[in-house]
């Protein structure tokens, strides 16, 4: 044997990191997938087909009708189109020092719902892991995500820029954190996925890694070799990705009525119901969140809204109810008694009872110095026209 | 009168003459022009044209030809020279020719970048390309970030936006970062000593980002005249530049005087106030129309100087021609005061050094300055405000009663015949270097053997590796930590937080801000604070919120605060020996707290009486140099000559260190103790004006043979009798026989002279 022959028989570094990525696909219960720029690890759980989550049927989800409320009708969409994602990260900040070392994704296909996830070894290998995430993304037409607009995609983006690769086209992004904010916004103290996980799904997690503790866990990896902690953080992931479409489901529950919405939940639906044109159960919901069971600012943001409902849909007699109430409830805020003079002067042509309101408006709401203006010129108007039409007066 | 009738009459006033050292007058200076480049883009020399410029200066037509060829230059330009076109032609050709190019505009503050929009864009518009210019800093609205970020052809921004915003983001920048052509570094001078060095580790890592997407742009600097500009522009950079020195603008005439306010106590050796000097001299300018711009060194002279001025003029109805302007304005307002003076509207403007930069005000006819600025060079870039090209000019330096001022008025010769300050700083400061290095790491990963800077580079990232912040994986070093370094270092010593002043006469509406580091001095309550010379009574500061809430009020007097700073060790890092003296570096604890306070009739000036001030001290960690002297040789000599001789040597020690430390004579503070509580002796404390300290502490321990070896020399060789600025400063402010004392006390130190 020459020297060069020598080094190379003493020289095991190829061998132990086949040694080291079998031991790593072991403890991760995951496969080594070898490509071009390293070797990534892939770990694939199957749900069974009646498997529940936060009392979500996860495999039977029926995106469809959901979807047209919250980013409008797509057309021949089916449950395989639609793609769950989320990553663990070496930290919050944005930036590109921070790396996605782990990437959840979560799908139904053949009646079961599937979590694919892969993990990065160490930031020399992420060229590969970028390709295969590229690769697992290419099927699906929507991306669903919860705080992904700002953050995971964000990031992900990055990591394509930063080893000089076109980003992938996001297609349809939904990012969950809106709807979630608008529909549970009003009963939460907070809107993390954790808050909504307990309350919402009822879900509560034993054993789990507390999120702040993962990126350090990570680094114990790479640093030391420490693969023990691991499995429990693609647990963590493997947890938000089912709690992500458990969420995902019940507001496509709430928003198809499949659910019926509790007084705190119908006013961000009845939002949803407005947008896509249906007043008439946008009405019913906006109703439904005044009940006087409610905090005070909800109800009269529910009975503004309700108000302006009934008006467009020509139910004057009801508008007027509601606003009567409002300036009750409301006795400093302009926007009833504005309304209600509209109504008195264009509709019903009853001036004397427009001027009185507008007098009101003017002795006891808190007004800009706009909103003065325009009650005073209303008011001129009005006195002109009960000077013209002395009789009815 | 016009101004040369002004001059004669003053030049015949035996009462006004009796008060001038010294009266200097600049000849006048015709154009030199050098030719359109070649390789210009045939559209600008017809928008120049248009807009009245026939010919370019020689000093801009060397610059353009050499930024147009691809080399790296440095354009020394007095104030008002036409410096912006150096960089504007270069940068526009290339946009012209290829209209992907990017270039990058780095002011040192956001009032400057917020400058040059105006005028960019107006060149633009006379050539009527699609010439894209946005400024990128704190106040940009996040939508509008977006378009900039892509679609921007010259950003302007700041270094510290630079560091914080763009170059940890780079990804989000690719097109600027892609097709970066140009950087253009203006008012080059300003980055010296400690935040100098944090700019040329900003550079660096730009310039690692650029190879990152395969650019490699050209930098295009303009300073004011410093001692070594090309040098500095090397250091910055970290490549050799070509130097553009030779001056082409015109200028007329300039007097330069020298006025010393007359002795009102012969005993007590009071002079009249330099405020009310400046006050009769500028309101004579003025109320002959002769456009002036007064500096003040204080915010509260300036207000209390807008406030004589505008009554000055009352008489003859135009007191609403005289503004103030200073930092705590709001930008609008600025923008409103700098454009009423270039057309104009406005003719008199009292400011603090805040004009001292170069924004375009137009040039005046006359400037007044309230005490010498301290250096010679913004001495230079002040009177530079007056003085247009053809014409005569003149410059006013009033001097105060400080010792300094004193010594310069008396020593024009020191003035006009030294050469103007070195611009020094040392990016290789390792403290400032490795805070660097980790912005850097988590902005791209280290190659191996790739050097930032120095050639320890993989020494550095070694230590951070063991730190737990970078991973080292196949050759490669990767930022492994949660954590943003770009947030933790500040590119300045002073944080930026300001505080707010609200009035709360009416509806509650902010009026102006006032910096962290003056505000107990300025917002006490009780204060009189002035803002365009109206006055405010302070009602209550909240310190914590950092907003003070005022109130109008009309009264006849002003308030001036003082503050006493005491410095205490609080961990000693190395100690050593010299004969019997002891030297040593470590931890420190400077706190100073504002203690009281002075109502001060206007006019009379006359003390109205005072109050206490209620605030908590502000406390600044960071390192300091000591010298503690053996007293054994000095047991009969008084306390107070013991004193002059440690100011004195404190002085020289100022003086010198920065050549040594590479940093800024202002990154260094001193402070002297008879008998320090530490260390039971005479002692002489160099501190570090940073948060935490930045090394220069430390640097000095190790060199301070060095620094004292000159300090000997320096005073043995410095011809002036009892002390000067150079060498341990006016004797009337470090008292008598500092001198003599501070040579002793060296030549014990160091074993008698050479």
């Amino acid at each position: 044997m020459n020297l060069r022959e020598k080094l190379r028989a003493i020289d095991t570094v190829d061998d132990r990191e086949e040694t080291d990525s079998y031991s790593l696909a072991v403890r991760l219960g995951a496969s080594p997938q070898k490509l071009p720029g390293g070797t990534l690890f892939r770990r694939r759980r199957s749900l069974s087909p009646g498997y529940r989550h936060g009392g979500v049927c996860l495999p039977s989800l029926q995106p469809a009708g959901g979807l047209a409320y919250l980013i409008g009708r797509i057309p021949g969409i089916r449950p395989e189109d639609v793609l769950f994602l989320d990553t663990e990260t070496t930290g919050l900040s944005s930036g590109p020092g921070t790396y996605v070392f782990l990437v959840g994704l979560g799908y139904v296909d053949g009646g079961k719902f599937h979590v694919d996830q892969i993990f990065l070894p160490g930031p020399h290998a992420e060229a590969a892991f970028l390709t295969a995430l590229e690769e697992a993304l290419r099927p699906f037409r929507i991306l669903i995500t919860f705080n992904g607009k700002c953050f995971d995609w964000n990031l992900l983006t990055t990591r394509f820029i930063l080893n000089r690769r076109l980003p992938p086209e996001a297609g349809c992004h939904l990012d969950l954190l809106y709807p979630a904010r608008r529909i549970f916004g009003a009963s939460l103290s907070s809107c993390s996925l954790g808050e909504l996980e307990r309350s919402v799904l009822s879900f509560r997690r034993q054993g789990d890694v507390p999120g702040e503790l993962i990126p350090h866990l990570y680094f114990r990896f790479l640093r030391d070799g420490h693969v023990e902690a691991l499995p429990a953080v693609l647990d963590h992931n493997l947890l938000d990705i089912l709690s992500l479409a458990a969420l995902f489901g019940r507001i496509c529950d709430l928003l198809t009525g499949r659910d019926d919405p509790s007084p705190a939940q119908a006013l961000g639906v009845a939002h949803y119901h407005e947008r896509r044109g249906q007043l008439e159960s946008a009405l019913r919901l906006y109703l439904r969140a005044a009940a006087p069971t409610m905090p005070d600012d909800y109800r009269v943001q529910a009975l503004r809204y309700a108000s302006l409902a009934c008006k467009r849909t020509g139910r004057w007699r009801e508008a007027d109810a509601l606003w009567t109430e409002l300036c009750d409830q409301r006795p400093e805020d302009p926007f009833a008694y504005v309304e209600r003079a509209k109504y008195y002067e264009h509709r019903l042509r009853e001036f004397r009872q427009a001027l009185d309101v507008v007098e009101r408006a003017l002795a006891t709401c808190q007004l800009t110095p706009k909103g003065r203006a325009e009650l005073q010129h209303r008011r001129r108007r009005l006195l002109g026209r009960l000077a013209h039409k002395p009789s009815l007066a | 009168m016009n101004l040369e009738q002004i001059l004669d009459r003053l030049r015949e006033d035996p009462s006004f003459m009796a008060n001038v050292t010294h009266w200097e007058v600049v000849p006048p200076r015709r154009a030199k022009y050098g030719p359109f480049p070649k390789s210009l883009h045939p559209l600008l020399r017809p928008a120049l044209q248009e807009k009245g410029i026939e010919n370019l200066y020689v000093h801009q037509s060397q610059a353009v030809e050499e930024a147009l060829a691809g080399r790296d230059v440095v354009v020394v330009t007095p104030t008002a020279s036409g410096k912006t076109l150096c960089y504007n032609l270069p940068v526009l050709s290339r946009i012209l020719r290829e209209g992907e190019a990017r270039a990058l505009y780095l002011f040192p503050t956001k009032a400057l970048a917020q400058d040059q929009l105006a005028e960019l864009r107006g060149l633009i518009d006379t050539i009527g390309a699609d010439v894209k210019v946005h400024t990128y800093d704190g106040d940009t609205p996040p939508d509008a970030r977006k378009v900039i970020r892509t679609a921007g052809h010259i950003v302007v921004t700041n270094p510290d936006m630079l560091h914080t915003a763009i170059l940890p983001h780079h990804t989000k920048w690719v097109k600027l970062f892609e097709n970066l052509r140009y950087v253009v570094i203006d008012e080059l001078h300003s980055y010296r000593g400690v935040f100098g060095s944090h700019m040329a580790n900003v550079l660096r890592r730009l310039r690692r980002i650029c190879r990152f997407y395969g650019s490699d742009p050209v930098y295009i600097c303009c300073s004011a005249t410093i001692a070594n500009p090309a040098e500095l522009a090397a250091r910055l950079i970290g490549r050799p530049v070509r130097l553009v020195d030779e001056n082409g603008a015109p200028s007329g005439e300039k007097h330069f005087i020298f006025y010393n306010p007359p002795v009102v106590n012969e005993q007590l050796g009071i002079r009249r106030s330099s405020l009310l000097e400046a006050r009769g001299i500028a309101s004579r300018l003025l109320r002959n129309g002769i456009q002036t711009i007064v500096f003040a060194r204080t915010r509260l002279s300036v207000e209390v100087l807008v406030t004589y001025l505008k009554e000055a003029l009352a008489q003859v109805g135009q007191s609403s021609t005289v503004r103030g302007y200073r930092g705590g304005y709001l930008p609008r307002e600025r923008r409103d005061i700098e454009r009423a003076l270039r057309d104009g509207s406005v003719r008199g403007v009292v400011s603090t050094s805040a004009l001292e930069l170069g924004i375009d005000i137009g040039r005046l006819e006359a400037c007044v300055m309230l005490g010498y600025p301290g250096s010679i060079a913004s001495t230079w870039q002040r009177a530079g405000r007056a003085g247009r090209s053809t014409g005569v000019s003149a410059v006013f330096l009033v001097a105060s009663s400080s010792p300094l001022d004193q010594y310069i008025i008396t020593h024009p010769e020191y003035f006009f015949g030294s050469s103007v300050e070195n611009g020094l700083i040392n990016p290789d400061n390792l403290y400032i270097l490795m805070n660097h290095l980790k912005c850097a790491a988590f902005e791209l990963p280290f190659e191996e053997g790739e050097e930032f800077g120095v050639s320890t580079t993989e020494e550095i990232l070694s230590y951070l590796e063991e730190k737990g912040l970078i991973h080292r994986v196949q050759g490669r070093w990767y930022w492994m930590a949660d954590a943003f370094p770009a947030e933790e270092i500040s590119l300045r010593s002073a944080s930026a937080e300001n505080f707010v002043v609200i009035d709360i006469t009416e509806k509650p509406r902010v009026i102006g801000e006032v910096d962290r580091i003056s505000a107990p001095l300025l917002l006490h309550e009780e204060a009189i604070y002035i803002h365009e010379s109206v006055q405010y009574q302070v009602e209550t500061l909240d310190y914590e919120e950092k907003k003070a809430y005022v109130r109008r009020v009309k009264v006849d007097y002003y308030t001036d605060a003082s503050l006493a700073v005491d410095l205490q060790v609080l961990e000693v890092l190395q100690e050593g020996a010299r004969g019997l003296s002891a030297t040593g570096y470590g931890e420190v604890l400077v706190r100073s707290k504002p203690t009281m306070f002075k109502k001060i009739k206007l006019y009379t000036h006359e003390n109205l009486g005072s109050g206490p001030i209620h605030l908590p001290e502000e406390q600044m960690h960071t390192e300091a140099y000591w010298l503690s002297l053996d007293e054994s040789p000095w047991r009969s000599h008084v306390r107070s000559q013991i004193e002059a001789g440690l100011l004195g040597l404190a002085n020289l020690l100022a003086n010198i260190a920065p050549l040594y430390l590479m940093c800024d004579r202002g990154d260094l503070e001193t402070v002297v103790q008879v008998r320090a509580p530490f260390t039971g002796r005479p002692t002489i404390f160099l501190y570090d004006r940073y948060p935490g300290g930045v090394g220069l502490a430390e640097k000095m321990f190790q060199v301070d043979e060095q620094v004292l070896r000159c300090a000997q020399d320096l005073v043995g060789s410095c011809s002036c009798a009892d002390g000067c600025p150079s060498c341990t400063g006016p004797a009337n402010e470090v008292g008598p026989g500092a001198k003599d004392m501070a040579r002793a006390v060296l030549d014990t130190l160091l074993g008698g002279t050479m």
